[in-house]
């Protein structure tokens, strides 16, 4: 009976090749979409979950709000890990991480790497982050100031093997080449690890006296609990501790108590973060590595769901237009003594056939979309795919539903007909005007036209935050790093000064984009004794005019003016932050000694455009460290500054390797991951709208198909080829207009939002909508059309010679 | 005298040219699809005279439907040639053939092809439609129609609620609408009772009277009876011409 059933079912879907093309089509695109995204949201959710330990461990965040100023970061004070331990009986052991704040250099066999996953940590963080050592004593490893452990794929990078223990590498430390002993060789940390290192050494290395104060707040602390502790007792208690421990120091050095501070309207808070919630939950600039988005999970969740939605709509919709016509067939077929029964049983066959060979179909889509996903995402989804098998059991269970929904709704609305009427011709079925069918569609052109409108707006803020005035000129800059270590950097910089592909040429500790050191600054007149807090940074003399960096009052720095020793360049943003109404003069002091202001810039981006612009000093320059050498130069001549520049490091280097990079190419990869999120959402809107118009394309072809008599008739009785179009598009105008009209505030209120999470954001502009509502309507009256035109060729002659 | 006889006969070749509407002259008709190639119409020739009403008959398959359409402008015949109200229609395209169409001729089917969505009213004032009249214009037309149809009272209603016999009065309403010259009808009372039959060839012969000229294609001998000439088709042929009575009515219909 079931074979039977497959075998007409079969023969039925054959015999229809378009339907069952552009159905089996429609249903696994939108199976495939959904199984992708479905493994991004999971991919997200796997973060740090791998670890045996990580329903156990929290991080110790903080967050400030001082002066306007409001920051969390994922650090505290190195003290805080001890205290903890001491304090809490539930706390079993805590780890440190402390991160390099620029890339280094690290030598090994001769050559030289440069490294930014170098950290100064615990012991204790063997048994917390559960690493496996594959060479070397775990325990011991880090017990000795100057041991690291390197991990397997760095050993591999480094020295072509991983048997590596007891050989050297050399960092530069203070001014100072270090050499560390390799003590053990552990395995790197899975790609879905919130951070992943290279190198472990041990934090006593970095403080040669273990730090005490609170001041310092730069450690990364993760402390494990009991298996036995009551988690949620623990992180209530934790704020607790601002109070006690970090009280005295805001009183000994600010002169100002915790209520004194939540009076001004400001706050210092400490709280722990699970640890599975750090790659979702936490995004501070200060993250050890860039971490994921919850919202892009909700996002990629929803959109997910709506793709499925209109592949499950567009299925059920032709399959049941496919049997409104196939009335006559069931007419004559009850009337011969087919009990309902069968019926219904033949038509569920028929669609969970279809519904099936749609999973199949979209299981090898899937396969194709992966690496381009990983690879837009930097992602391992194959791995996860394969070993989720209750993914495909969900999605077996999705086509079994739609399926059996499709199949069921035109069994139970064919299995009422009543033969007779329909055997006399009198169903008003025929002409594909199902009320229900054609609000359904109208429903996947408002999903369509949501995900048009969100994907435009989103991709317009990309746009503006890549467009948006960085305050500097990032084109056309090279940036060339650790010039310190040239033997003398000054003539690097005039080689290239003296370049005719040069414009400019400037020596300074920070760029834009870097890591910016903080101090505290005081005004020296008027009551305002409270400190403000900023970034500093030490530029030479050219500085303002290589980066393009507009003055707002007063002047830079210059060499011929011995009395700028004692000035101070400030950005407008700090003016503002410290109410200065006459900048110009104003007297500061600053932990470098008194100084006086002798020039405002504009404002720059200096740390990145997520965040507003803080406040900025510029020191003079005289005697301060400089690290980076940025070179402007002619638009069109990178290859010869290029060239100029590996042979200028060469002379100068002695083997030390060279570290550069182009501005605009750092922005660009700072909005990479935007960019490709962006890209993906982008495909993905795209796979909907073309569901949607496959859909619209099967189910024209049936309205117009059921039509074609009516058409014959029309232009039989003189109607021409333009009123039959005008005709068969009406209907859907209707209801396109409609969707447009309770679409588009609802996406408006959506993506509004959305944007309040920028700091810089663009405006929603009113013609997005008129492109998104136009460009759905011309993509649905072109599927209709092509379907209108088609009839309209027809002979109408023929049209009526078949009744 | 021979120059009398020379004018007479060339006045009336003349007036014989003006009372004809349709000449067709070695008119083929074949159809090819992938497979076969069917003629279904071999040689026709025909004349048929403004106000005549003509039958045609034959068997099933014989080529009257395709006829009819070829008469009709709805189709092109693949070779010979066709004079319809002394133009030569022949190779006209689409869009010129629905030009000459409109107005002129009003198609009756056997399966009525009503528009199932429209009601009675609609469906007749459809054509006025295509025709560009205005509302006001084509609501009166249409009244007077469906009055003449004795179907007014109908005008509400949607095709599926009539019986066979209103449904093909609202088709001949709809045939009629425009003042046509030519009425075709393809086997009009071939899905009808006898006695609803009878009051559809009534109505014909009605429209025949007053003017119209009417070619219908029939299997029913009692329906041919109606007709002022039989043309019996045979694959694709004619095989004879009956005529049932001299063709002697008045007023013939004004030029276009
Ligand atoms: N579009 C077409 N394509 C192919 N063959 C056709 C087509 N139209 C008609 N024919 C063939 O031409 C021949 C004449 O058909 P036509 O419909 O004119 O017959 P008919 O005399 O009207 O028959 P009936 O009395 O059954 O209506 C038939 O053999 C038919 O199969
Ligand atoms: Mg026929």
């Amino acid at each position: 009976m079931i074979w039977n059933n497959l075998k007409i079912a079969f023969r039925n879907l054959w015999r229809n090749k378009i339907y069952s093309f552009i159905n089996l089509f429609g249903l696994a695109i939108g199976l495939a979409g959904c199984i992708v995204l479905s493994l991004y949201v999971i991919d997200e959710y796997s973060y740090d979950k791998h670890n045996k330990n990580h329903s156990r461990i929290y991080r110790m965040n903080t967050s400030v709000k001082m002066n306007e100023f409001e920051l969390t970061h994922p650090t505290s004070s190195p003290v805080l890990a001890a205290t903890l331990i001491e304090d809490f009986p539930e706390v079993i052991d805590a780890t440190r991480i402390l991160q390099l704040f620029e890339p280094t250099v690290i030598e090994a066999d001769g050559r030289g790497f440069t490294e930014n996953n170098f950290y100064w940590t615990d012991p204790s963080i063997i048994k917390i982050f559960d690493l496996q050592i594959l060479k070397g004593n775990g325990e011991q490893s880090l017990k000795n100031l100057y041991q690291v452990i390197i991990s397997e794929k760095t050993a591999l990078k480094y020295f072509g093997s991983i048997d590596v223990i007891g050989k050297q590498v050399k960092m530069d430390d203070s001014g100072e080449s270090q050499a560390y002993t390799i003590s053990a060789v552990a395995k790197d940390l899975p790609y879905n690890s919130h951070f992943h290192f290279h190198f472990l050494t041990s934090i006593k290395t970095h403080f040669k006296n273990e730090v005490t104060s609170y001041n310092n707040d730069g450690a990364y602390t993760y402390v494990l609990l009991d298996e036995k502790a009551n988690a949620e007792a623990f992180v209530e208690k934790v704020p607790g501790l601002v109070k006690k421990y970090i009280e005295p120091s805001l009183k000994a050095y600010k002169k100002m108590s915790l209520e004194d501070l939540e009076k001004q309207g400001d706050y210092y808070r400490m709280f722990a973060m699970p640890l599975t919630d750090i790659h979702l939950h936490s995004n501070s600039i200060y993250e050890l590595e860039k971490n994921g988005d919850i919202n892009n999970v909700y996002i990629f969740l929803f959109s997910s769901i709506l793709i499925l939605l209109i592949a499950c709509i567009n299925f059920t919709n032709l399959s049941t237009a496919k049997s409104a016509q196939r009335a006559k067939e069931i007419g004559v077929r009850k009337s011969l003594g087919s009990s309902r029964k069968r019926l219904i049983m033949q038509f569920l066959s028929e669609s969970i056939l279809l519904s099936f060979v749609a999973l199949l179909v979209a299981l090898l889509l899937v396969e194709l979309m992966i690496p381009i996903v990983n690879s837009l995402l930097d992602k391992e989804l194959g791995e996860l795919y394969y070993s989720t098998p209750n993914l495909i059991l969900l999605f077996l269970g999705i086509a079994l539903f739609t399926g059996l929904f499709a199949g069921s709704y035109s069994a139970f609305y064919l299995s009422k007909f009543d033969p007779a009427k329909v055997l006399k011709g009198n169903l008003k079925s025929g002409n594909g005007k199902s009320p229900l069918r054609q609000s359904l569609v109208s429903f996947q052109f408002c999903i369509t036209i949501f995900l048009f409108v969100s994907t435009l707006i989103a991709h317009q803020q990309m746009e503006y935050i890549k467009q948006k005035n960085l305050g500097f000129d990032k084109e056309d800059l090279l940036i060339v790093r650790n010039v310190q270590k040239l033997r003398s950097k000054e003539v690097f910089k005039t080689a290239f000064l003296n370049s005719s592909y040069v414009i400019d040429a400037s020596l300074s500790n920070n760029i834009p984009g870097s890591f910016y050191d903080g101090c505290s600054l005081w005004k020296t007149s008027g009551d305002d004794k409270k400190p403000y807090s900023t970034r500093f940074t030490t530029a030479d003399f050219d500085f303002a005019k290589t980066m393009g960096i507009k003055m707002a009052k007063g002047h830079y720095f210059s060499k011929d003016r011995a009395s700028d020793k004692a000035g101070l360049v400030v950005n407008e943003a700090l003016v503002k932050d410290m109410n200065l109404t006459n900048p110009i003069g104003t007297v500061l002091k600053t932990p470098m000694g008194i100084k006086t202001i002798i020039g405002v810039v504009k404002d720059f981006h200096f740390v990145s455009l997520h965040m507003k612009i803080g406040s900025l000093i510029f020191l003079h320059p005289e005697g301060l460290p400089q690290s980076h050498l940025a070179i402007k130069f002619h638009k069109h001549q990178k290859k010869e500054v290029l060239n100029l520049l590996k042979y200028n490091w060469d002379q100068q280097a002695s083997g030390f390797p060279l570290d550069y990079f182009f501005m605009d190419d750092k922005f660009a990869s700072l909005h990479k991951s935007e960019n490709n999120t962006m890209l993906l959402f982008s495909i993905f809107s795209i796979l909907s709208i073309l569901i949607t118009c496959l859909g619209l394309l099967g189910l024209s072809s049936f309205t117009t198909e059921q039509r074609t008599k009516e058409i014959g008739v029309r232009k039989i009785l003189g109607a021409s080829n333009f009123s039959i179009l005008k005709m068969l598009n009406k209907d859907i105008l209707k209801w396109m207009l409609f969707a447009i009209i309770i679409t588009s505030p609802l996406a408006w209120y959506i993506m509004n939002n959305w944007l309040e999470a920028f700091a810089y954001r663009t405006t929603i502009e009113w013609y997005i909508f008129i492109i998104s509502g136009a460009t759905a309507m011309i993509l649905a009256m072109a599927t209709i059309s092509w379907q209108a035109w088609l009839a309209t060729k027809k002979d109408p002659v023929e049209a009526l010679r078949y009744e | 005298m021979q120059f009398y006889l020379a004018r007479q006969l060339a006045l009336e070749k003349q007036t014989y040219k003006l009372k004809i509407m349709i000449i067709t002259k070695d008119l083929c008709k074949v159809f090819r699809t992938e497979e076969v190639e069917t003629s279904a119409l071999h040689d026709v020739n025909l004349h048929i005279q403004r106000g005549e009403f003509a039958a045609i008959m034959g068997p099933s398959g014989c080529g009257k439907s395709t006829l009819l359409n070829i008469i009709g402008l709805l189709d092109n015949p693949s070779n010979g040639s066709y004079i319809f109200n002394n133009t030569d229609v022949t190779k006209k395209s689409e869009k010129q053939r629905t030009h000459f169409r409109k107005g002129n001729i009003g198609f009756i089917f056997q399966s009525f092809n009503l528009i199932d969505e429209l009601t009675v009213f609609e469906n007749v004032e459809l054509p006025l439609i295509y025709m560009g009249l205005t509302a006001s214009k084509r609501k009166a037309k249409v009244n007077e129609v469906l009055d003449r149809m004795n179907i007014s009272h109908r005008a509400k209603h949607y095709p599926q609620q009539l019986s066979g016999g209103q449904q093909q009065r609202v088709a001949i309403a709809r045939a009629v609408v425009t003042d046509p010259n030519l009425i075709l009808a393809d086997e009009p009372t071939g899905n009808l009772d006898s006695s609803n039959g009878t009051e559809v060839m009534e109505l014909l012969k009605e429209l025949n009277h007053s003017g119209t000229t009417v070619v219908m294609v029939t299997h029913s001998v009692r329906d041919s009876e109606y007709a002022d000439r039989v043309i019996h088709l045979f694959d694709g042929k004619v095989v004879s011409e009956n005529k049932h009575k001299q063709i002697k009515r008045e007023p013939i219909k004004e030029e276009l």
